[in-house]
């Protein structure tokens, strides 16, 4: 008897759609086929990420050091016989993987054998080789990644910000640790991790392109037929995170040359996932290149074309983040505030808002054209706990009151915050 | 891949195919490159993304965008040895995904027209206003060239090598040379660039791209004729510093070692210099990969890779300054061993089969296809990603091996951070 459930997910509007299954270890299994591509992209994701640092084994309450997670994929990528690039390299593929606040991704991009490669990537992901020697070995190399970001304006500017915005959540923290953390990462806390959060129940796998769904399923089923034992009972400690700030400012100096300034809005985490795409429209409705906000502060010669936002957000934490190089701070900061409060009291330019959802419908389209995007957005829908099409159901409905009701919410200055990085000074 | 010649040095590439969901047209405007003619160039690229005279502004071109379903559209300028190419671009969605199925196809060859062709300079000068903000902003660009340290080794890196040619000058031209420029000099720089410059318009994604060849027809067609620009330049000398440090308030030091082959590869060779960068630091299995990160755990990258205009051979990596003698000497070493032969079969077999898989997924996007059929033509060559692909399958050992040991070592040059005053 086939113990693997299956369902097939269309979209609404056009051809196409995608199937499902789940496999008898609970891996979820999504599958699109693409007609004409020639290539395979396939990205196996776990729910664990940098904010992961406080989680229940049984009844111990466990606390482990900044950067596990993202630690833990630079490992997976080892194995006896070599790494798995390596293994790769037999099948052609080429292969990554990522860490961000809460999932950890692994990836590759075929031309062929991509049953093969996936086989490949089940059974490195599910049998970690950890040696006590090897995890020392890693530090060295991941304590350049720490150094190489500490130098990146952007980087820095960010965490600065998320350090005068969050209290307690993991959030704030660099997605890699520190280099005095990751010097307290052992193996043991490793295998910990990789026990408790690499059940496949957490677990989704997503391949999209040039496939053959029936060849990569049973590379599933063979990989994925262990029942798991006993519920799936992970339980992450939830740490108290207030509504107010920390500080309203921050500052630190780089050798850069203009003064980088980051504005950010700490809101309440979102109810829905289309929460997210309704900030997206508001953003671009305040300050898009359609707004006044814009064409006024870039011809003052406040912004530029380095201006920037950004619907940052996870389970736990949102926010909305504005950035651009400047010499104007103090102006950016002042002006953005100010048009908030006037879009306030005058209403959002109604105007622009059918072409912007119109715009945004593109955006999402385009994705359907390259499996490195479908096979990212499969994974992100699944952990959001919807579909790949529900966003674009979700935004050709959005009405103009949706997006008034939810700017009345957000964007208070109270709970917003700015970071600068400053050009260092010559030193003498 | 059609190819149709519009006018003398004015020609248009069309790559049409049902497994995209995109339309991309790409107009390119390639010239020598020079100092003043950088600064141009950027300021051009500059003004020519912010509007024209059918969009006079950042609102109007916006709003046509989003009708476009949030098309996208930029102007940019990249150096490509010894020129510099000024290129507008716009991609969408077909017509097949839109709302009502509306035409939109058609539009992106006009759009394009429009911001090329008639831009928002009435009178024949651009907006003063506009040219004082944009002169604003490319100068603190030119001066942030510094913030992403890795990118910045890698210009001084080239500035040194290429000192006293044109390629040594930074592609976006010096803060002198741009704040010289007034809004009636740029729109004669465009003008000189319309009657001058080699145009290679790349039309490619799902659509029928007959109205776009019409469409340009018409409007660039009747341009005057001009040569082709492009040509490969010199390799660089072999006189120079051999060594250069620097300093800058940085956490991480970035080496760069670049290295000249004996004499330019003919183009035959390019599948076996290919496979031997791959061998060396071009994939995640390479030699540096596995040796210098993975080994001896110095560093979190150090890769290598092949400009074919230029002839250099770059590996960068960055590091603790204490390590960086130990680095370089394993780079080094690495290649040696990969020019006396001391590679498996089975390794080269493997970065053949990484090359393969790459050029075939280049045929999926669109906006990676666009630059490879540009440098491409430009070199007057038609060779896909496919051709490449079996040029590289049939490079053998000794080919690699010829590569490799072709190479010396021109330049090394180390970013390291600054010694703290007592």
């Amino acid at each position: 008897m086939d113990l693997v459930r299956t369902e097939t997910i269309r979209a609404k509007g056009f051809a196409g759609g995608y199937q499902k299954a789940v496999m008898p270890s609970g891996l979820t299994v999504l599958l699109y086929p693409t007609e004409g591509l020639s290539t395979a992209h396939c990205l196996l994701g776990c729910k664990v990420g940098s904010q992961d640092c406080a989680f229940f084994d049984g009844e111990e309450e466990v606390h482990i050091p900044a950067g596990v997670a993202h630690f833990l994929e630079h490992k997976l990528f080892e194995s006896e016989e070599g790494d798995l690039f390596l293994k790769f390299a037999k099948t052609g593929a080429s292969a990554n993987a990522y860490t961000s606040f809460d999932r950890t991704c692994y990836l590759f991009t075929a031309t062929q054998n991509v049953a093969q490669s996936v086989d490949i990537l089940l059974g490195q992901i599910g049998a970690p080789y950890l040696t006590d020697e090897n995890v020392e070995k890693e530090k060295g190399i991941i304590a350049q990644e720490i150094k190489m970001y500490d130098d990146d304006p952007d980087w820095r500017s960010t965490f600065d910000l998320l350090g005068c915005l969050y209290h307690n959540d993991p959030v704030k923290e660099d997605i890699a640790g520190t280099v005095d953390s990751i010097q307290k990462i052992d193996r043991a806390t490793l295998e910990r991790v990789h026990r408790l959060f690499y059940d496949p129940r957490n677990m989704v796998l997503a391949v999209a392109g040039n496939i053959d769904p029936d060849e990569v399923l049973e590379v599933c089923r063979r990989r994925c037929s262990q029942a798991p034992e006993g519920p799936f009972s992970l339980r992450r400690e939830r740490v108290y995170e207030p509504r107010e700030i920390v500080k309203t400012y921050a500052e630190e100096s780089l050798q850069i040359a203009v003064p980088l300034v980051t504005v950010g809005f700490k809101e309440a985490p979102v109810e829905s996932p289309f929460d997210r795409v309704v900030d997206t429209v508001i953003l671009e409705l305040l300050t898009g290149e359609t707004s006044d906000f814009y064409r006024e502060m870039y011809e003052a010669g406040i912004i530029g074309p380095t201006f920037g936002y950004d619907v940052f957000s996870g389970d736990s934490y949102h926010a909305l983040l504005f950035s651009c190089e400047t010499q104007k701070t103090g102006e950016f900061s002042y002006c953005l505030y100010a048009a908030i409060e006037k879009a306030r009291r005058e209403g959002l330019p109604r105007e622009d808002f059918e072409r912007i959802k119109k715009g945004i419908y593109g955006r999402y389209i385009r994705t359907f054209g390259r499996p490195e995007a479908i096979a990212t957005a499969l994974v992100g829908a699944h952990f959001q706990g919807c579909t790949l099409y529900d966003s674009i159901d979700f935004i050709k409905s959005l009405r103009f009151a949706t997006v008034q009701a939810r700017f009345a919410e957000i964007l208070r200055q109270e709970r917003s915050a700015v970071s600068i990085i400053w050009p260092k000074k010559e030193e003498r | 891949m059609e190819r149709k010649t519009l006018a003398e040095g004015i020609s248009l590439t069309t790559l049409g195919d049902g497994r995209y969901v995109c339309n991309r047209i790409s107009v390119n405007l390639c010239f020598p490159r020079s100092e003043e003619a950088s600064a141009q160039g950027a300021m051009l690229s500059y003004l020519l993304r912010r509007g024209s005279e059918r969009y006079p502004g950042f609102a109007p071109l916006n709003r046509k965008l989003y009708d476009l379903y949030g098309a996208y559209y930029d102007c940019t300028l990249a150096t490509l040895g010894g020129c510099q190419v000024l290129s507008l671009a716009v991609q969408t969605i077909d017509e097949a995904f839109a709302w009502k199925r509306e035409k939109i196809n058609g539009e992106l060859a006009d759009f394009l027209c429009d911001m090329l062709l008639r831009p928002n300079a009435p009178g024949g000068a651009f907006l003063p206003d506009e040219v004082a903000v944009e002169q604003k902003n490319l100068c603190e660009e030119i001066d942030s060239e510094i913030n992403n340290k890795r990118a910045y080794a890698l210009k001084r890196s080239r500035e040194i090598l290429h000192a006293g040619t044109p390629l040594a000058g930074s592609r976006l031209g010096t803060k002198e040379a741009v704040l010289a420029l007034d809004g009636a000099a740029l729109y004669r720089a465009l003008q000189r660039l319309l009657e001058s410059a080699q145009v290679e318009i790349l039309c490619s994604g799902r659509g029928d791209f007959s109205g776009a060849a019409e469409v340009f027809a018409r409007q660039l067609g009747g341009l005057p004729p001009r040569p082709a620009a492009f040509s490969l330049p010199p390799l660089p000398s072999t006189e120079g510093p051999g060594e250069v440090e620097e300093a800058l308030s940085v956490t991480q030091s970035k080496l760069v070692l670049s290295f000249l082959p004996a004499r330019r590869f003919a183009p035959g060779q390019y599948g076996a210099v290919r496979a031997a960068v791959a061998l060396f630091g071009g994939a995640p299995f390479s030699r540096l990969f596995a040796n210098v990160r993975e080994k001896q755990s110095l560093c979190y990258y150090c890769d290598a890779r092949f400009n074919r205009v230029t002839g250099v051979l770059t590996v960068d990596c960055g590091l603790d300054e204490k390590d960086v003698p130990r680095a370089e000497e394993s780079i080094r070493r690495e290649l040696a061993e990969l020019a006396a032969g001391n590679f498996t079969d089975e390794e080269l077999q493997d970065a053949k089969a990484y090359l393969k898989n790459s050029m075939t997924a280049m045929e999926d996007s669109l906006a990676e296809l666009d630059p490879w059929y540009l440098g491409q033509v430009l070199e007057g060559d038609a060779q896909s990603p496919q051709d490449a692909a079996v040029q590289i399958e049939a490079a053998t050992r000794e080919e690699v091996m010829t590569v490799c040991a072709s190479f010396s070592q021109r330049l090394r040059y180390l970013l390291k951070p600054r010694q703290r005053a007592l």
